[in-house]
């Protein structure tokens, strides 16, 4: 593998036939590469992987399993975003809607959908202490969600979240028309419906805010809303926005994502499984996965070339993997080496467990339109390495939530 | 380019009502548990880091000029400071591109000549920098910014 970097690396290699021959060479050694790092319990998908079969279809949605597909997205300029279906009811009742194009999202908590996903659903609105309706200002890295709480039956597989908080973003109801000051103050409205209708929030926190907002109105999060207008509140745990995993009678204490490889120059579409549980089924267990612990922030150690990132996370909603490396030219805001690269890097966890990662990067313009592929940008930040989406291909990646109990031990941890 | 910053900053402060990054360090609640200044010296230049420890749990930093002028910023932490004080003029950039994101919600970048930003995280840890190119001090590396 090394001498194989160490010749795409060369100014003087390529000629038609030399790249023609160092493609097959990559294919075989990714393959090698994910044969090897398979392994967990549940399965590893590196034996449905060959450069030139055809698109598999979804796996039946059954019990504990919900289909991952990743396609081009609802505006057909996705990449690399895995999508799912979601039904969701008025609680008590059969009166649902199946929302498709579902982003599933590893680096934050909690289902969140847009209104017009759920036309004709009437969902009741959580209420603080005082009575008030409440309404969030959800927190991501480029912006906020603001909008409504309310509650829902949501129905992921065969598995059942009744009465759960969610959010729905950009809420019409006129209690949430105006967004706080203090909001609009941590960033833009984010865009749930560009490419997607919501996202499936399966992170490592049971609630997106947590005991801070049972205390404080200092996180900023949650509002009481009458007509005269919103004002900051403090909020039971029980009433905060939930991730649904952690609201099963079963299969609570986490998640699992598999994906299948890709072939160097992507593919179209690419079919993967969102598994709930860890260790409660024979389809979810941990086996020969390696669990990372995180710290207090939820992030472990990457080293890269001989610099350490610290805080380092696993992200299945970000379509690149994105990490600063001076040495690779960028284009269009992601890396675009002239030929395919293969790195490496060591992931550290907070205990102190070691395992190294070989990845690929190709250009976005060699990719095509292609819906999944391996792709990699500059995070811009010293310290930050996000391993998204192309991650995931060809493993087992399972995310334990805090306080859960697995054969490894207590969660919150990375096991792949 | 001592007396031009010096006029800058002048107009800045006489201004008065807006602060954050290209002005003078923004206010912060009373009740944010730790203020604390720290100058440090890059060879031939200082700088002062003002770094308040909000009760949030995140912990933001202001590198302020001899001028008084914040030419820096960063946060750190569970949940996402006021962006708006710290950014100052410049929120309204990271604000567009954040609307431009699509379905990515992990990593926003803006690369203006005038102003650079970087927001990345998860939801229970966010990290971000800010910074203003042509206003760094001799020998600044922004990739070191803690």
């Amino acid at each position: 593998m090394s001498f194989l970097t160490a010749s795409l690396r060369s100014p003087s290699a390529p000629s038609s036939l030399l790249a023609r021959t160092l493609a097959l060479l990559f294919a075989i050694a990714a393959l090698l590469a994910l044969s090897s790092c398979g392994g967990g319990g549940s399965g590893s998908p590196a034996a449905d992987m060959t450069a030139a079969s055809p698109v598999p279809p979804p796996p039946p949605e059954s019990g504990n399993v919900l289909p991952i597909t990743v396609d081009r997205g609802t505006n057909g300029a996705s990449v690399n975003v895995p999508f799912v279906s979601v039904v969701v009811c008025e609680p008590g009742t059969d009166n649902c809607r199946t929302v498709d194009h579902v982003l599933v999202d590893t680096a934050s908590d909690g289902l969140r959908l847009t209104p017009s996903a759920l036309a004709g659903l009437s969902l009741p609105v959580v209420t603080s202490a005082a009575g008030a309706a409440v309404g969030e200002c959800a927190q991501f890295a480029t912006g906020r969600a603001w909008g409504s709480v309310r509650r829902a039956d949501v129905r992921l597989a065969g598995e059942r979240a009744n009465g759960a908080p969610v959010q729905i973003a950009a809420d019409p109801d006129a209690l949430f028309a105006a967004v706080p000051d203090a909001c609009s103050r941590t960033g833009a409205q984010i865009s749930l419906g560009a490419g997607s209708n919501g996202i499936l929030g399966v992170g490592m926190l049971t609630r997106d805010c947590g005991s801070a907002c049972v205390s404080s109105t200092a996180p900023g999060l949650y509002y009481g809303c009458a007509p005269a207008g919103c004002t900051a509140i403090t909020l039971p745990l029980a009433s905060q926005v939930a991730n649904p995993v952690s609201l099963f009678a079963a299969d609570n204490n986490g998640i699992a994502i598999t994906l299948p490889g890709v072939p160097l120059g992507g593919v179209p579409t690419l079919s993967g499984s969102l598994v709930f549980g860890i260790d409660t089924q024979a389809n979810n267990q941990l086996g020969l996965a390696t669990v990372f612990k995180v710290n207090g922030a939820g992030n472990f150690t990457t080293t890269y070339k001989g610099q350490t990132f610290t805080s380092s996370f696993i992200d299945s909603g970000s379509n690149a993997i994105f990490f600063s490396d001076a040495s690779l030219p960028v284009c269009s805001g992601f890396y675009c080496p002239a030929t395919p690269l293969t790195l490496s890097a060591v992931n550290t966890s907070a205990t102190g467990v070691t395992g190294t990662v070989d990845f690929i990067v190709e250009s976005l313009p060699s990719v095509g339109s292609a819906a999944a592929a391996h792709l990699a940008g500059d995070i811009g930040l010293a310290r930050s390495f996000d391993w998204g989406l192309p991650f995931f291909f060809g493993r087992t990646v399972f995310v334990a939530m805090a306080g859960a109990s697995t054969s490894k031990g207590a969660g919150p941890f990375w096991a792949y | 380019m001592k007396s031009l910053l010096a006029a800058v900053a002048a107009g800045v402060f006489s201004g008065g009502s807006w602060a954050g990054l290209g002005a003078a360090p923004g206010h912060w609640p009373a009740q944010a548990a730790a203020a604390r200044s720290a100058t440090v010296s890059t060879g031939s230049s200082s700088f002062t880091v003002v770094q308040h420890q909000l009760d949030s749990g995140t912990l933001v930093q202001e590198f302020v000029d001899g001028s008084g002028m914040v030419f820096a910023v960063s946060w750190s932490g569970p949940f996402l400071p006021d962006l708006k004080e710290l950014l100052g003029v410049h929120f309204d950039a990271m604000a567009a591109q954040g609307r431009n994101q699509g379905a990515q919600h992990s990593r926003l970048a803006v690369q203006g000549s005038d102003a650079v930003i970087v927001s990345t995280g998860h939801m229970g840890g966010f990290e971000g920098r800010a910074w203003l190119p042509s206003r760094l001090p001799p020998g600044f590396d922004v990739r070191a910014m803690p």
